[in-house]
């Protein structure tokens, strides 16, 4: 039977790949990380993911982050090297 | 009795968030720990007022947009600036800790290191929040985390206890909020440990509101900053008017256009 993942234990997913990245930054982990936070918000209802965040100068929904990743740099660097390596 | 300026914009999503909750907080944390709260509140958040005000203040505290160099007001109207000198003057002596983007790179550095701040607090990345659009601001329970966390500061002060010890015990706060929530929001928490991993101190630590008076030796009480109250039930529609179904003032039958009955009430 296979174990139901946590909310928790996804996120820490997300984390943990933008750790794979080391001191390289590249389109390869925005994809990874991207794709680990579409598998953390898989596990949330339409409510929470319409939780919004306001910084980097933006206003931005949960759900709007893989695709804010793939396609703003500046915010993929930040949210990358920044928040995910607090 | 200490005098607290408060800064309270209320103009574009971020502030209309932010302050209501900010205004319940900080005026709960006045009548509990016996402190002056004057509170510019949306269109009083000026450079005009701050400047007037600012002088009769032993502490700032607030939200508002910034960069490295300025922090604003409503409407983004300059209120401490680099370029600004009289303005850089305005928390000599003082506390300076604003909740807002960037100042803690140049614009809390410079004041304490060339214009004589007491103590202050800034953040060098953007600060951030999180938000529930579902929810009325003031019944957000999300963005309650943030400020309640923020205002550990002001309450340690108001207290005696020292600017060092009173960053130390609002970081502490934001780690707290973030535990309670890892969790079912772990993403959050992460939000909540960003803030504090990069809200900076400047000025001395050693910073209290009365130093005649010596500093409480016991830990610092936790403030007990209530949660927002659950938003009022909808109200209840009106029950629809009770009809008689046995005595319609008239009605007719009509049956494929063919009208077969009809009957009128008797006055």
């Amino acid at each position: 039977m296979k174990k139901m993942v946590t909310k928790k234990e996804a996120f820490d997913k997300v984390r943990l790949m933008a750790k794979t990245g080391g001191f390289t930054f590249s389109s390869d982990l925005v994809e990874r990380v991207a794709k680990a936070y579409e598998e953390y918000l898989s596990l949330l209802d339409e409510k929470e993911k319409d939780i919004t965040f306001s910084t980097f100068g933006k206003t931005f929904k949960r759900r709007e982050i893989p695709e804010l990743l793939r396609k703003d740099k500046e915010f993929a660097t930040k949210f990358i090297t920044k928040y995910l390596s607090v | 009795m200490v005098k607290v300026l408060l800064f309270s914009p209320n103009f574009e999503i971020a502030t209309e968030r932010w302050q209501p909750l900010q205004s319940q907080i900080y005026s709960y944390l006045a009548q509990k720990d016996g402190f002056d709260l004057d509170e510019l509140l949306g269109n009083q958040d000026t450079q005009a007022n701050a400047w007037n005000e600012a002088p009769n203040c032993l502490i700032g505290v607030g939200v508002g947009h910034g960069n490295d160099d300025t922090f604003t007001g409503q409407n983004y109207d300059t209120l401490v600036s680099v370029a600004l000198t009289h303005s850089m003057e305005l928390f000599k002596g003082k506390v300076f800790a604003p909740v807002s983007c960037l100042v803690g790179n140049k614009l809390l550095p410079t004041m304490a290191q060339n214009y004589g701040l007491g103590a202050g607090l800034g953040e060098t990345v953007e600060y951030t929040f999180a938000y529930d659009p579902n929810k009325d601001p003031q019944y957000d329970e999300i963005t309650w985390l943030f400020i309640s966390a923020e205002a550990h500061f002001l309450h340690a002060l108001a207290l005696n206890y020292s600017s060092q010890k009173a960053y130390q015990f609002m970081l502490d706060a934001y780690e707290k909020n973030a535990q309670r929530i890892e969790n079912d929001h772990p993403d959050i928490a992460q939000w909540l440990r960003y803030d504090a991993k990069y809200r900076a101190f400047f000025g001395s630590g050693d910073w209290r509101v009365n130093p005649d008076q010596p500093e409480p030796q016991e830990p610092i009480p936790d403030p007990e900053i209530p949660e927002p109250p659950s938003p009022p039930p909808p109200p209840t529609p009106p029950p629809p008017p009770e009809q008689d179904f046995m005595h319609f003032p008239s009605y007719s039958i009509t049956i494929f256009g063919k009208k077969i009955g009809e009957a009128k009430e008797e006055k």
